[in-house]
């Protein structure tokens, strides 16, 4: 079980690239973080996992599958992504409902059980019921991520999933993602947050200029200051100051 | 224009618990006040309230107490939108745009004719806001197809465009990257003295950075309220509604450590 990326290249528009010749392999069971600045192309490299966007170039293999020529219905059942706004992808009217809906398209066969169990680990079985939109946007953003934890795919990929998330939800996150880790699941994390994942992944990467600006181990990661100050991830005021008064 | 809310309450439902319950704070005319607390513990509708969006929507929610913006008593607070004396950054940052302008540049000038500013000013203004914000070559995008955190600029550029007394900030930072968190903290600073800035925001770190008071809340009630360096000094208190291990071994190095440079930390956080 593997996601591979093969000299993919994508742009919105032609002549304007935003992802260049990128290569990246990830295997089961890891947790791989994508960082870079605003408008890098994370969370366009996203979408191509799943096969909203198809590469302009190159290919992008989920489980062997290529994206370009496997219907995103059948990719679905591989990988599951949360957008960056929840707005984007909540539509069902209850809570309940807005989970169920991906393992019952999936045809999963204990779809009701993979949804009271996402509840449940996500701390939103009291709003079961509950309208999405009554949900405060913190718990918006939980509900995008139970979905797709629900359908049961072995990839999980998640667009800022911690972004207005306090420390209390940050800690059911943490266990739940502990949980999920030990189950064999895998984890592709975009993020503006890497004091918060940092202890949950394995490698990092770093998109810059349309290409792998860094690729390492996480465990390396947080001693490499210059190269993440060079490359415009966001290091926490307290951990800069530590650093600086060490 | 000096914020101030005496007493004030507010509950949605009936049958719900109150999620504002009586809180009395001033933030001073230019000072900037940053309301830090988990999520649920009434941030948001705060802001709401103060704003005019909270009174203007909810009719059937309860509200007691008092909101003054400036010289303007709300009994318990405003019942329409205060713009554009007040703006108003909510944290999703898709639903702040407009949808009736295709470029970025076009949905900055679009606040501007909200308000009717003389058109003669306009191409300054946007184009100063948009280089504040590291947003000019983004200039003829279409606003839908912006990335999270340059959409997040947009939203921040087309209320700091029309130069608000009050800005009220949700969370103004998720989404941002490292550049874009220098900006704001940067425009925060310039606004002191000019503009009255309520921001709010679930972790310490942009407070530390840029605000005068720090206000801190959960479930509904005021925790503590009070300036910086008694935030600083207090922050075992504040454990459990906030991340604040962190801060708690960079204040103990500092009390430890003579160095030049801690004596410039120090400084610069008002510790010293
Ligand atoms: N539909 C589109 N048409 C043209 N350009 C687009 C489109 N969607 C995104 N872009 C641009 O592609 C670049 C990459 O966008 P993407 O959303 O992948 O960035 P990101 O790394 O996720 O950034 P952020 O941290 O701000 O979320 C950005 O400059 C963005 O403006
Ligand atoms: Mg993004």
């Amino acid at each position: 079980m593997s996601i591979s990326l093969k000299g993919v290249s994508f742009s919105y528009q032609p002549g304007n690239p935003i992802l260049r010749d990128i290569n990246v392999d990830i295997q089961r069971g890891e947790c791989v973080l994508i960082l870079g600045r605003n408008g890098a192309g994370k969370s366009t490299l996203l979408k191509l996992l799943n096969g909203i966007l198809k590469p302009t170039a190159g290919e992008v293999l989920v489980n062997g599958r290529n994206t370009a020529s496997t219907p995103t219905s059948d990719l679905a059942a591989h990988i599951a992504v949360t957008f960056q706004n929840p707005g984007d992808q909540i539509f069902a009217s209850s809570v309940r409902k807005e989970i169920l809906f991906g393992p019952t398209n999936l045809k999963r066969q204990n779809a009701e059980l993979l949804t009271d169990k996402a509840l449940t680990t996500f701390g939103l079985g009291s709003k079961a019921s509950r309208h999405p939109y009554d949900l405060l946007p913190a718990e918006r953003k939980l509900l995008t991520i139970a979905s797709a934890v629900a359908t049961d795919a072995p990839f999980l990929a998640f667009d800022e999933p911690s972004a207005g998330l306090s420390h209390y939800e940050r800690e059911s996150f943490t266990n739940a993602f502990e949980e999920l880790k030990t189950a064999g699941r895998t984890f592709i994390v975009v993020t503006h947050d890497l004091d918060f994942f940092i202890t949950l992944a394995t490698r990092v990467y770093i998109i810059s200029s349309g290409g792998i600006g860094y690729a390492g181990s996480a465990d390396d990661v947080l001693s490499q200051r210059e190269t993440l100050r060079k490359l415009g991830v966001r290091i926490p005021l307290s951990e800069r100051l530590l650093g600086m008064l060490e | 224009m000096e914020i101030r809310l005496d007493g004030f309450s507010f509950q949605y439902v009936s049958s719900q618990p109150t999620v504002v319950s009586e809180v009395s704070v001033a933030v001073a005319s230019g000072a900037c006040c940053a309301i830090l607390g988990p999520t649920g513990a009434g941030k948001t509708t705060l802001l709401l309230a103060i704003s005019g969006a909270l009174g203007a929507q909810h009719s059937s929610g309860t509200g007691r107490g008092e909101i003054s913006v400036g010289p303007h008593v709300f009994r318990p607070m405003p019942d329409k939108v205060l713009f554009p004396q007040v703006g108003l950054c909510l944290q999703e940052p898709q639903i702040m745009i407009s949808g009736l302008r295709d470029t970025v540049y076009d949905e900055i000038k679009f606040s501007l004719e909200n308000i009717s500013v003389d058109p003669e000013l306009h191409e300054e203004q946007i184009v100063s806001v948009m280089e504040r914000l590291g947003i000019q070559h983004l200039r003829d995008r279409k606003p839908f197809t912006l990335s999270g955190g340059e959409l997040q600029r947009l939203t921040l550029a087309t209320l700091l465009v029309v130069q608000p007394p009050v800005l009220l900030l949700d969370e103004p930072g998720n989404s941002l990257d490292d550049d874009a968190l220098s900006r704001l903290v940067r425009i925060l600073r310039q606004l002191r003295g000019r503009t009255t800035v309520l921001f709010s925001d679930n972790q310490p770190d942009l407070a530390i950075l840029a605000a005068d008071s720090i206000l801190i809340m959960e479930d509904g009630e005021v925790i503590s309220f009070g300036d910086k360096k008694s935030f600083l000094k207090n922050l075992g208190e504040f454990k459990s509604s906030l991340p604040v291990r962190k801060w708690q071994d960079v204040i103990r190095v500092l009390s430890r450590s003579s160095s030049l440079r801690a004596k410039r930390v120090k400084k610069r956080f008002g510790l010293a």
